[in-house]
């Protein structure tokens, strides 16, 4: 059993290790195909010669698989060059916006979580009511609203009237009330909707009515069986929206100020600091697929069934 | 004369008895829901007519800056004229020729990058599902890598190397979003392939070709229609997003989500500016969805699985 358990999470591991060799190998020939950097990066009044010396010197000329070997051995290193801005190492620059980063996330995951969740299972056990009418046409908004688009009236409507919730930046507590919502909005409707279906498909489980049949509460049969089973495919609902967090951060944080690595990441493409966009880039990716390894072997812990390849 | 009067209110009941008999009759041809149908159907309509028609219909150049007539209010305010139906921003251009213009790039965005990512993604997904074997295995694989890839990093990424562009918005969505056609059409031909009518298609000699075009695709049609409408919203935000933070339309290209950043500096006193943009994209997004939701329920309401 345990070693059944370890040899799964090894062979999730090494899936995780070929999908982010793919994203790289992506991002390495789509970069590359999609054009020549040093042109563009270039200032104005470079002559012909400077931009030759400067793709010699970033090793532009050489052939491709070469390039290709000496990028990847780079991403092992995590060495991604000078941020052309700051002239510190880009990794370094990127680590540090990184923590407000996940705070942000974290903070949307867990409004999504909270809003969408308990909706969820009020709707599906109500179904018809109230609560049920009202969360759908909730989550039908809630995943037409472009999330900038909802930020901005956020500012407008609760942050220029309430003086407790500022309009931006990170200096007080309270300044994540407002990012948290605008990022939760849209996952929470896909939690809504998720955990509604996953409950009405547990509700009519054989071992619900047995567990009505020998008389539990009806509290009993909600939290202890129905809830418990339907948590299971929540669970890997949260892996998958980890990704979905990390792009809508990255427009949250230009609309709130909020100073993390989106924030970074739009600064940086501006100001055609090449190198910090693609460490952003590259780390994030690594995230996501670690974040949905570490989903996918939890979820093995929880679910047996998974383990013994049963489903 | 009450006489008269009682036949002829009896012929016009009976008319209208007729009538409403005939209606019903009709009616009840009509799909369900299609009062609600008829409106999504409108506001698609309206979009789709403002994004061909753009260059005619436009009251004002779109792009024609005018110091005169800067920042006129829309014609709701005590100052506003119907010349500027929705005002004018900063730099004195019409409002609603730009999100007639706007539409332009949306309905631009959409036509290419669904029907591109549904051929690519439903090709590969019927291969894989009939074939089987390497070329299946190879296919969910790369699923798998298209599912940790952050789409949207990487347009940002492109768009700093090499500019804002929509071609390369549209080439980095429809290789974000084929993935998901192609498992959809692989799980449901690994299902049809069992069925009796494939054996028999065999039986007499189909050929893999038209085994798969004539016999497997005809049945994944459906649920691959549902899965391209409720793509709409997706592909309309993504753009928009990308658009607002400067990486997706090009500095010539009007865009909706443009239209929001432009008007961002203005929101205190002219929250409209970024509003009607705004409003504009929620309502096309949400009118996707619930076609799509439409579409799901009248075709085969068993597919609930679809998103």
């Amino acid at each position: 059993m345990r070693s059944e358990l370890g040899a799964t999470a090894v062979g999730r591991f090494l899936r995780s290790i070929a999908v982010v060799f793919g994203v790289v190998t992506i991002v390495f020939f789509m970069s590359r195909g999609a054009g020549d950097p040093v042109s563009r990066l270039a200032p104005i009044d470079a002559s012909q010669q400077e931009i030759e010396e400067a793709k010699e010197r970033y090793g532009l000329n050489d052939p491709m698989i070469e390039q290709y070997g000496r990028f990847l051995w780079d991403i092992v290193r995590l060495e991604f060059g000078q941020s052309f801005r700051a002239t510190r190492p880009a990794t370094d620059v990127v680590g540090e916006r990184l923590v407000a980063t996940i705070q942000l996330g974290a903070a949307g995951l867990f409004v999504a979580f909270a809003i969408g969740i308990p909706l969820g299972i009020v709707a599906a056990v109500r179904r018809g009511g109230a609560t049920d009418i009202f969360s759908r046409i909730g989550a039908l908004f809630g995943q037409a609203v472009p999330n900038f688009w909802l930020g901005l009236m956020l500012i407008l409507f609760v942050a220029l009237y309430i003086d407790f919730i500022p309009t931006g930046g990170r200096t007080s507590p309270q300044s994540i009330i407002l990012p948290a919502i605008t990022l939760g909005s849209f996952p929470a409707a896909a939690v809504m909707r998720f955990t509604r279906s996953a409950m009405l498909d547990t509700l009519q489980q054989d071992y619900i009515r047995t567990a009505r049949a020998k008389g539990l509460s009806e509290r009993a049969v909600l939290f202890k069986h129905a809830l418990r089973n339907s948590m299971l495919a929540v669970i890997t609902l949260l892996g998958l929206q980890v990704g979905n967090i990390l792009s809508g951060a990255i427009i949250v944080e230009t609309v709130f100020a909020w100073p993390g690595l989106g924030q970074l990441i739009i600064q940086s493409i501006v100001a055609t600091d090449y190198p910090v966009v693609q460490a952003s880039v590259l780390l994030t990716s690594v995230w996501i697929v670690f974040i949905n390894l570490v989903v996918d072997v939890s979820y093995t812990f929880i679910d047996p069934r998974i383990r013994t390849g049963a489903i | 004369m009450s006489g008269q009067a009682s036949q002829t209110s009896a012929t016009l009941a009976d008319a209208f008895g007729q009538t409403s008999q005939r209606w019903r009759a009709w009616s009840r041809r009509l799909p369900r829901g299609w009062p609600l149908l008829c409106v999504y159907l409108a506001v698609m309509g309206l979009f789709l007519f403002a994004g061909i028609f753009a260059d005619w219909i436009t009251p004002h150049d779109p792009t024609k800056q005018s110091l005169v007539n800067r920042l006129q209010d829309p014609v709701w305010q005590a100052e506003g004229t119907s010349e500027f139906f929705f005002g004018t921003d900063g730099l004195g251009r019409d409002i609603l020729s730009r999100l007639i213009k706007g539409s332009q790039t949306s309905l631009l965005v959409i036509v290419t990058i669904i029907p591109g990512s549904l051929v690519l993604g439903t090709a590969i997904g019927l291969i894989a599902g009939w074939r089987r074997g390497p070329f299946d295995s190879f296919a969910m694989r790369l699923v798998e890598v298209q599912l940790a890839f952050p789409a949207f990093l990487f347009a940002l990424l492109i768009a700093a190397m090499l500019g804002p562009s929509l071609r390369n918005v549209i080439v980095i969505l429809i290789l974000f979003l084929w993935a998901s056609y192609a498992r959809l059409v692989r799980a449901e031909v690994l299902s049809l392939r069992e069925r009796e009518f494939v054996l028999a298609a065999r039986t007499i000699g189909a050929s893999d070709i038209r085994l798969m075009t004539r016999h497997l695709l005809p049945n994944v049609v459906n649920s691959v229609v549902i899965l391209a409408t409720l793509n709409v919203s997706i592909v309309i935000i993504a753009e928009a997003s990308l658009s607002f933070l400067g990486a997706g339309a090009g500095p010539e290209t009007i865009s909706w989500g443009k239209m929001v950043a432009e008007g961002r500096d203005l929101l205190k006193i002219r929250f409209w500016l970024t509003g009607i943009p705004g409003i504009t994209i929620m309502i096309i997004a949400l009118v996707g969805n619930l076609l799509g939701d439409w579409l799901r329920d009248y075709l085969d309401p068993q597919l609930r699985n679809i998103q």
